[in-house]
């Protein structure tokens, strides 16, 4: 049930994102989707191997759908999601949403900036991209994350009453 | 070994030899078969959802511009009443300019004469105009008895005089003769007003020839005969010629070239 709620988020989530977001682009931004569900998956997951294949799946299909540069896709968001997933529980203290947001808005950043240098191969105008265009984005991706960790939390590890016990779905 | 055994570390170099794998082939093969395959299987979806969007965006573009079109539209309309005011205006500009032209050729082609300009401001209180009221009077230099011209013809004479207004009698005014021509054959006449001819905005030729051969369509001007209106300046035109059984005229009707009801300014001959 879980890999069909996974595939189904994941079908989703690209359908937004090649689509949907075309008209949305809120501000003008266009928000990452895909990073946000790799992230809450790294971190609400308990298991290094599901967080990874979530990763990997991510990732290439983003490569293929993206239209960014293939290799970079692929390799950022698998070696994304398994960075957060190891430090899932760091800072210490602190509720698993921020930690999300706390670790969603530089991996967001940085993924903006590597792919404007894959981009243009220069940093002419790198300050003012990053101003203008990539803090806005992160953003974005923070304000978007938010609503999807929200649904992700609840619909792939929402927890149910079994004999009277609240346990993870 | 026991690097290989720790945690979290095998299934790494797994995922990583599978990425490199993945970049090799496609960087050796030219090709991506992953992108391939993928874009494949979600391109109908992509499709799907393309369209379906393209329509809620049009959907909510036209009610998120709402109000925008609302006040454009507004403001277009605004500005459409304005342009229709400016074009109104402008016509109104250039009839008064045309008749001001006229009344200004009038004038130049009165050498000798003494003339003042003036401009209706009232009619006769009835429907009709048997009588108008000037703006100019004694102080300009108009008496009673002064006749009226305008571009377009003879108006009336001064029967009333103020200060600064005078009452003009109008040729159609019952009691007021007019000596005028015939343009085409030279017979004289007199046109007079007519109470009842009045109403309709016409007047009667009187003391002509019985044997004229005045007919529909005649010019007539004035004969300069009586010393009130100067020679050659068009009263009106024969409207309606009737015969008595003998064949001889018996009464014709004329009208006016002057329309009284849009007069706005005149030209006192002393």
């Amino acid at each position: 049930m879980k890999i069909f709620k996974y595939t189904v988020w994941i079908f989703l989530l690209f359908l937004l994102q090649t689509v949907v977001m075309n008209y949305i682009a809120p501000f003008g931004f266009r928000p990452d989707l895909i990073l946000p569900f790799v992230a809450a998956a790294a971190i609400k997951e308990d298991s290094f191997k599901s967080a990874t294949i979530v990763s990997v799946v991510c990732a290439a299909a983003a490569g293929a759908l993206s239209g960014k540069n293939f290799s970079f896709c692929v390799l950022f968001y698998t070696y994304a999601g398994a960075m957060i997933f190891n430090m899932r529980r760091r800072p210490r203290y602190m509720p698993d949403f921020l930690r999300f947001l706390m670790w969603v808005v530089p991996t967001s950043i940085i993924s903006e900036a590597v792919s404007y240098l894959l981009l243009y191969s220069s940093v002419k105008w790198f300050a003012s991209a990053f101003v203008f265009h990539m803090l806005p984005t992160a953003g974005m991706t923070a304000l978007f994350g938010a609503i999807i960790y929200f649904f992700v939390s609840k619909t792939l590890f929402g927890r149910k009453k079994i004999m009277g016990k609240l346990t993870i779905s | 070994m026991k690097f290989l055994k720790k945690r979290g570390v095998m299934p790494s170099l797994i995922v990583t030899l599978a990425v490199v794998l993945c970049i090799l082939i496609v960087h050796f093969s030219g090709s991506n078969p992953v992108t391939n395959a993928i874009r494949t299987v979600f391109s109908p979806f992509q499709n799907g959802a393309a369209y379906v969007s393209a329509k809620v965006n049009n959907l909510t573009s036209f009610i998120w511009e709402a109000q925008s079109y609302k006040e454009q539209n507004e403001r277009l309309e605004h500005e459409l009443n304005e342009a229709q005011m400016n074009t109104m205006d402008a016509a109104k500009y250039r009839e008064e300019n045309e008749r001001l032209r006229s009344l200004l050729d009038l004038k130049n082609s009165m050498e000798g004469y003494s003339t003042v300009a003036a401009s209706v401001i009232a009619y006769s209180a009835n429907n009709w105009y048997d009588t108008i009221q000037i703006n100019k009077g004694t102080a300009d230099g108009i008496n009673s008895g002064a006749s009226v011209l305008c571009g377009d013809g003879v108006v009336g004479r001064v029967v009333n005089v103020g200060r600064n207004w005078a009452t003009v009698s109008s040729i159609i005014n019952t009691g007021s003769a007019t000596g005028i021509r015939v343009s085409r054959t030279g017979d004289i006449g007199v046109v007079e007003g007519d109470g009842e001819l009045c109403m309709k905005g016409l007047c009667r030729v009187s003391f002509i020839e019985n044997d004229s051969s005045l007919i529909a369509g005649d010019i007539l001007e004035t004969s300069g005969s009586g010393g009130i209106y100067p020679q050659g300046y068009v009263v009106g035109r024969v409207k309606e010629v009737k015969n008595d059984s003998t064949g001889h005229l018996s009464e014709a009707l004329v009208e006016p070239t002057v329309d009284f009801s849009r007069l706005r300014e005149v030209l006192v001959v002393q």
